[in-house]
């Protein structure tokens, strides 16, 4: 436990310049960063919800591209849902999405038997569902849209930033207390240094750092009957993978 | 970037020579060519446009065969015309035929092949739950990060003691007691942390989504909020009198600056 704290605080120092990495939005300086900007295969956010349409529906959602101005999907980048049923945090079903001239194809869910894992190829279902960008398309009870969309994700995230940083500072101050210290300033190894903040600004206070920011959204609405066992529960994730 | 459309032109060379019957040297000679171009090989699910406008001759029909790798015909977007198309769905060798009729009735065929190729996709970017490479990697180098993004629900575990030591400190921090923090569902950080380091979300389609009571989430779910309480809001008797934790347990951003849509896709219109 010490020593990760110790090596916590090594770090501090780079962090300090701040990072701005948000929810998932610009996490990795692989996918994206705030200079270069967030890429197609940076996902910001993962969605899984009932469907407020229709309660027999199940819907997916990837957000990609945070605080970017990218507005193309590329046909080397496919979006693929992974779904499983028995708990063992390997995927039984999976919904793919790519992109070949300009338009998003899936086939809805589809067996994952031979694609688990960070390799796959597409794999190819009943109803094949294309649809233009920016509108959308259904075949089979399946839905399909991708485009550009609102930022659903909403957070204080410069706030969480400033509090964090403050972790930081405390472990590189000489005294490395890794406790808060309100009076910061007033101490003599951190004399006329502002205090971090401890706590979130109030209500009305607070600012959404997300508003007014676009995504470039993926959304695949199927029938819960495709999805999982008859007990319902099932656990799932997103990953963006590249042509090789 | 691939090209948009593959073009294939069918080139008719090779002549087969034509004339009317008899000795009259002045008879019109009609002359058509058959010549496939170079083998070509796109992606599965491209579409793949054929064209056969450079035939030589006046061709009153076009006949097109296209049969899949699995042997069953292909049915052609524009099959009567000279560019058809068709969308290549499964891996391997389509067979091209095409059999060109002039005005007089008389025939000329092609043969060739359209290599199909089925790409592998690689990892690059992976995601359960939300924010947990953002908080658990916050101070990690970029090796941490980007490896972070490739790593397997299955082989998640392993990152378990590296959350614990971040939620340790984070607490730390507030004048918590990391070894007694306790949260509303009753776990400490080892066994909070045990469940985040796999970054699965849990759903249960047969009851109502909501991030916060692990079940899916929603678009207006304050997840931010959710992680917040889970991380901070000790409930065991040694947190119970901290001042300082009450202003971490919510960002006091409540909802979206859009409303969301109750028809697909549900999100707002870009900015």
């Amino acid at each position: 436990m010490r020593k990760l704290i110790l090596s916590l605080g090594l770090v501090i120092s780079a962090a300090l310049v701040i990072i701005l990495v948000a929810a998932d939005h610009i996490d990795a300086p692989a996918v994206g960063t705030l200079s270069d900007g967030s890429t197609v295969e940076d996902i910001t956010d993962y969605y899984a919800f009932e469907s407020p349409a229709n309660a027999d529906n199940y819907v997916f959602v990837c957000n990609v591209a945070g605080l970017s101005s990218a507005t193309e999907f590329s046909d080397d980048v496919m979006y693929e849902f992974n779904i499983d049923s028995d708990a063992d945090n390997v995927e039984d079903q999976l919904i793919q999405v790519f992109f070949r001239d300009g338009q998003a194809i899936t086939y809805g869910v589809v067996a994952a038997s031979a694609q688990t894992g960070l390799s796959s190829e597409i794999v190819a279902g009943d109803n094949r569902v294309a649809t233009d960008v920016s509108a959308s398309a259904t075949v089979g009870g399946v839905q399909l849209f991708a485009g550009l969309r609102d930022d659903p994700f909403f957070m204080d995230f410069f706030q969480f930033v400033d509090i964090v940083n403050g972790v930081g500072a405390s472990l590189s101050d000489d005294v490395n207390t890794g406790e808060y210290d309100p009076n910061r300033d007033s101490d003599p190894d951190t004399e006329g240094v502002q205090p971090y903040p401890a706590a979130f600004k109030a209500e009305g206070e607070a600012t959404d750092t997300f508003a007014g920011s676009n995504v470039l959204s993926i959304v695949v609405e199927v029938p819960k009957s495709a999805i999982g066992d008859t007990n319902g529960a099932f656990t799932s994730w997103v990953e963006t993978k590249v042509r090789q | 970037m691939k090209n948009i459309f593959k073009i294939f032109t069918l080139f008719l060379a090779g002549s087969i020579l034509l004339s009317s019957c008899g000795d009259d040297d002045s008879a019109p000679i009609e002359d058509l060519q058959a010549n496939l171009g170079a083998a070509a090989t796109v992606d599965v699910e491209s579409t793949v446009s054929l064209d056969a406008s450079a035939s030589v001759g006046t061709i009153a029909t076009f006949d097109w065969m296209v049969t899949d790798p699995d042997g069953a015909e292909v049915t052609l977007e524009n099959e009567s015309s000279a560019m058809p198309s068709f969308v290549a769905t499964k891996a391997g060798d389509y067979s091209i035929d095409l059999t060109v009729t002039s005005a007089t009735g008389l025939e000329s065929m092609v043969s060739g092949s359209v290599t199909v190729e089925s790409p592998t996709y690689a990892t690059s970017d992976q995601m359960g739950r939300p924010a947990i490479n953002t908080v658990f990697n916050f101070f990690g180098s970029a090796e941490v990060k980007n490896g972070y993004n490739m790593t397997l629900p299955s082989e998640g575990s392993a990152n378990a003691d590296a959350f614990a030591g971040i939620l340790n400190a984070l607490q730390t921090y507030i004048y918590l007691d990391p070894a007694q923090f306790e949260n509303i569902l009753g776990i400490g950080n080892d066994a909070l942390a045990g469940v985040l380091a796999v970054d699965v979300l849990q759903s249960n389609k047969n009851s109502a989504t909501a991030y916060g009571s692990l079940n899916g989430r929603a678009l207006g779910d304050d997840v931010v909020d959710v992680t917040l309480i889970l991380a901070f809001d000790d409930q065991s008797a040694a947190g119970a009198d901290n001042q300082v934790k009450a202003g971490l347990v919510s960002d006091n951003v409540q909802s979206n600056d859009k409303s969301f849509s109750n028809s697909f896709p549900y999100l707002a219109d870009p900015h």
